[in-house]
C-alpha cells in the first residue's frame, strides 16, 4: 500500500513536471481563442448563470494564473459550470497556449 | 421639518447604496487586516508567484463572487483552493463586498480586448 502511495505520489509529480514543460505558443492561440471571446473579449460582458456579474478581465494576468485558473477548472476545484465545460474541452497545450496569448494584452495592446 | 425628513432619507439611501457597493475604506483595513498583500503583492498587481492573481482594479462584483465561492466551497458553482479557502473563512458577506470594492477601486494592469 505505501509502495502504489510512492508511485502515486510519482505519477502525480511526474505529472506536473509535464505540465510545467509546455510552452505555449501565441500564434497557435489565435485558433483556439473562439470560445473565449464571446464573453472575455467584451468590456463590461455580464455572465448571468447561475449568478450575474461582469466576466474577469483576463488580459494582463500572468500565463502561470491563467493556466493554473483553467486547470482548476478542468479538474473541478472551480466550479463554475460553462468554465468547467469550456476547460475540459481543452487539452494542456491549448490551455498553455490560451494563457500565453492572454498574458502577452496589455491596456492598450494585442498580441500581434 | 419636511427638509429633515428628505436630508435623513437621502442620508439613509446614500448609505444603502454604500453598503451594497460596498466600502473601500473598510476594505482596505480588512486586506491589511488579513495581509492579502502578502501573496498578491503591496499594490494588488504584482503577486509574489505568477500563479496567483493581479486583483487591482478586477472588476468589483466578480471579485465577491470569487470569494463567496471560495466560501462555498464544494457546493454548487463553488471552489476549492488551499490558502483562499483557509482566507475566506472569517469574510462575513459585508465584508466580502468591502474588500471586493476596495481591490476593484486599484489602479489596474488588467485589460479586456479580443
Amino acid at each position: 500500500m505505501k509502495k502504489l502511495t510512492a508511485l502515486l505520489v510519482l505519477a502525480g509529480l511526474t505529472q506536473v513536471a509535464l505540465a510545467a514543460d509546455l510552452v505555449g505558443n501565441v500564434q497557435n492561440a489565435k485558433a483556439k481563442i473562439e470560445m473565449c471571446i464571446g464573453c472575455h473579449g467584451i468590456p463590461g460582458y455580464k455572465a448571468t448563470f447561475p449568478e450575474v456579474y461582469p466576466v474577469p478581465m483576463i488580459g494582463g494576468q500572468s500565463a502561470k494564473y491563467i493556466e493554473s485558473a483553467l486547470q482548476a477548472y478542468k479538474k473541478g476545484d472551480r466550479k463554475h459550470p460553462s468554465m468547467k465545460g469550456i476547460a475540459a474541452s481543452l487539452t494542456d497545450q491549448d490551455i498553455a497556449d490560451v494563457a500565453a496569448f492572454y498574458s502577452q494584452q496589455t491596456r492598450s495592446a494585442d498580441p500581434k | 421639518m419636511k427638509n429633515i425628513i428628505v436630508a435623513v432619507g437621502l442620508a439613509l439611501i446614500a448609505a444603502g447604496a454604500a453598503q451594497a457597493a460596498g466600502n473601500v475604506e473598510a476594505g482596505k483595513a480588512l486586506t491589511e487586516k488579513y495581509a492579502c498583500f502578502s501573496c498578491h503583492g503591496k499594490d494588488f498587481n504584482t503577486p509574489i508567484d505568477p500563479s496567483y492573481p493581479k486583483l487591482a482594479g478586477q472588476h468589483r462584483d466578480y471579485l465577491e463572487h470569487a470569494l463567496k465561492a471560495y466560501k462555498r466551497g464544494d457546493g454548487a458553482n463553488g471552489r476549492n483552493n488551499a490558502i483562499m479557502t483557509g482566507q475566506v473563512k472569517p469574510l462575513s458577506n459585508q465584508d466580502i463586498k468591502d474588500v471586493a470594492a476596495y481591490l476593484g477601486s486599484l489602479p489596474t494592469s488588467l485589460a479586456t480586448h479580443r
